[in-house]
């Protein structure tokens, strides 16, 4: 397109500007807003603000099949060979860590106990539950999903009344019995989070920590948490801020990209807390969050931050209010950072 | 694109001109319109030798998603399977009109849940009888300490009516079930995890269950060798298998692989299963069918053999 790139370099000047600018009108209305940005920053803009990528349905996912020497397949049995690179990198991570000839598997796995305790503890008090019995009752009723939740989720060590464990190296875990010693009984599914094989409204609480960075499309997780979630559902997430990415984080998170996917399904974040520690090295801090579904199921939830309902606008201010959007100067110094 | 532009032929008159005029005025507005729509066609290019189906065929297994008027069944992409979409929603119609308007169904003697609850009351009280376990409180003893996995139980698992370990019922339709609010409330239903996958793709670890139920469910599916192969993977070494089903020539839609007794024995026989107890009998749920062959069964495969020998290794997406 030689001539295009022309017109480009030589300014338009008098009625020529005005024509141009009436033809820019003309095409922003005949094929859309973000008609003449550029192809690839439209994108991005757009899958934020729909909540599910455009090209969602293009992309396929694939699970680990086997142990160590096994590989992650798609669904018609062929191999994902760079997400088999990937995967098998951190399969080995977990059984040289904790499977069965690790040197220290117990003491390991007593770490992940202790703070799935802690972070379960810190769970009651975002929901507001008084110290007792409260947290414990709430949990024996209730269904909770982990999502990209490694060899030893929340669930593996609380009675709730179903505990479900996704994580697409499921099998790899328990090919290479790295599994928890002293778990309670929960459904382990060999899934990704962009295509979750549950029923919609079954969970009460949806846990997803340091997860969502580690996916490929994280509106699809976000989207497939949302239609999972019951009517005042509870999502717990833990997320590493961070600018860029890298093989194993392929969908780094700020805030701003944070708050406009949940704003963009009508989740309401209600509590939050800033850790100056996260777990990626680079990353500036991480951010605790409950974030709570309001009494709709996930259909109405999307029109509604199209707005196409008229029950009420969404809310365009997804972290909650007097909570600084920047980096806390005074993180290191709040509770339980 | 603008080389083969009628416009920029030499053309006479003022009319012409005009135009000619017109449209080099609008060329700074509408190139970066070009130049989008030049990237649109070259993406596109760049695709179709990677999809040569298309990007609207769908992939793989289907399960449904959405409730009876606007559900559709989806590939692991979100696209559209039209035709198992209105094979789902015959199977989901049928569901809804027995849990709801039972006095409808010809021949279904009472209330939804109090009569299929019975049902499936019996076929695990049958299972005790295989098993030899002496009564009640040693069944539930012996559930309490497994890992059950239901393939194709509609709304009302048979696994639903004991306490398990853990209980997870696979059905294709299983979201629907639940947006048309068809799951029975006076049993242990709210024990049991609903998954939404196909019998032939089941998104459980190898090796994970105890026993697997079938119970009606695979003449209806499309590719019974697959989803016999999916529980011979799914059970642990020596892991049961306890299954019904229907006897008869005949087939439709909703039962596109019926069998006979010869053909269910050849196939369990060829996936490693051996029988434990069977038992054939002139009993039956589909009218069509002349008897029913009900079965407890072994699995002899050794499972890491099974994980390694199953998958194709296609390179189509290496």
């Amino acid at each position: 397109m030689p001539e295009a790139r022309e017109a480009i370099a030589s300014e338009p000047r008098g009625v020529r500007r005005l024509i141009g600018r009436a033809a820019r009108k003309a095409a922003v209305v005949l094929l859309g807003e973000g008609a003449l940005t550029k192809p690839g920053a439209s994108t991005e803009s757009r899958a934020l603000t729909t909540g599910v990528a455009r090209d969602a349905a293009t992309q396929d996912a694939s699970v680990w099949r086997g142990g160590i020497a096994g590989a992650a397949r798609f669904p018609d049995g062929s191999i994902d060979e760079p997400t088999t690179r990937r995967w098998r990198g951190e399969l080995a991570y977990w059984r040289d860590h904790a499977g069965p000839g690790a040197k220290d598997a117990e003491a390991f796995e007593a770490q992940f106990a202790r703070w799935q305790q802690l972070r379960l503890e810190e769970f009651g008090r975002a929901m507001g539950f008084p110290a007792g019995r409260v947290l414990e009752t709430w949990c024996a009723g209730a269904d909770c999903v982990e999502i990209g939740c490694g060899p030893f989720p929340m669930v593996a060590y609380h009675a709730f009344r179903t505990g479900v464990a996704v994580d697409p190296l499921m099998e790899g875990y328990k090919a290479e019995r790295i599994v928890p010693r002293t778990a309670r009984p929960f459904v382990s599914i060999a899934a990704v989070g962009e295509w979750l094989p549950l029923v919609a409204a079954s969970a009460d609480l949806v846990v997803l920590d340091n997860c969502l960075d580690h996916t490929e499309q994280p509106e699809r997780v976000l989207a497939e948490v949302n239609r999972v979630l019951r009517p005042h559902g509870a999502l717990w997430m833990l997320v590493d801020v961070l600018d860029e990415a890298d093989a194993l984080h392929p969908s780094p998170m700020t805030r701003d990209r944070l708050g406009a996917m949940l704003g963009a399904l009508g989740l309401r974040v209600t509590f939050e807390r800033v850790a100056p520690r996260a777990s990626h090295p680079r990353a500036r801090e991480a951010l605790r969050l409950l974030v709570r579904k309001g009494a709709w199921l996930d259909g109405e939830a999307e029109r509604r931050a199209r707005g196409v309902s008229d029950v009420g606008a969404s809310s365009d201010v997804p972290f909650v209010e007097g909570k600084p959007r920047g980096r806390s100067p005074d993180a290191a110094s709040r509770p339980g950072a | 694109m603008a080389s083969e532009n009628p416009h920029n032929q030499a053309e006479g008159g003022a009319k012409a001109a005009l135009k000619r005029l017109a449209f080099r005025a609008m060329r700074p507005g509408l190139s970066e319109v070009v130049a989008r729509l030049d990237r649109i066609e070259a993406l596109a290019r760049q695709r179709t030798p990677a999809e040569p189906a298309g990007p609207g065929a769908p992939v793989g297994p289907t399960t449904w998603r959405g409730d009876l008027a606007t559900g559709r069944a989806v590939d692991s992409r979100g696209l559209i399977d039209r035709a198992a979409t209105r094979k789902y929603r015959q199977e989901l119609s049928y569901w809804v009109q027995v849990v709801k308007r039972t006095h409808e169904v010809p021949n279904f003697p009472g209330e939804f849940e109090a009569t299929y609850g019975g049902w499936q009351r019996g076929r695990i009280e049958e299972l005790r009888q295989f098993l030899g376990l002496g009564g009640q409180e040693e069944l539930n003893a012996w559930c309490a300490e497994r890992t059950v996995v239901e393939i194709g139980p509609g709304p009302y698992p048979s696994i639903a009516t004991r306490v398990w370990k853990r209980a997870v019922a696979v059905d294709p339709l299983a979201d629907g079930y639940v947006r048309e609010d068809l799951l029975p409330k006076r049993c242990h239903c709210d024990r049991v995890t609903f998954l939404a996958a196909p019998g032939e793709m089941v998104p459980l670890p190898t090796a994970y269950a105890d026993l697997v139920v079938i119970e009606n469910a695979l003449d209806h599916v499309d590719e019974p060798g697959k989803v016999v192969a999916e529980v011979a993977r799914l059970l642990r070494p020596g892991g049961l298998l306890w299954l019904l089903v229907d006897l008869m020539d005949y087939s439709d839609e909703m039962h596109p692989n019926p069998f006979n007794e010869e053909t269910i024995r050849g196939l369990l026989g060829e996936h490693g299963f051996e029988v434990a107890r069977d038992r054939v009998s002139e009993h039956k749920s589909h009218p069509q069918a002349y008897g029913e062959y009900r079965g407890l069964l072994r699995s002899t495969a050794r499972v890491p053999g099974a994980i390694e020998a199953k998958p194709a290794t296609s390179a189509a997406h290496a």
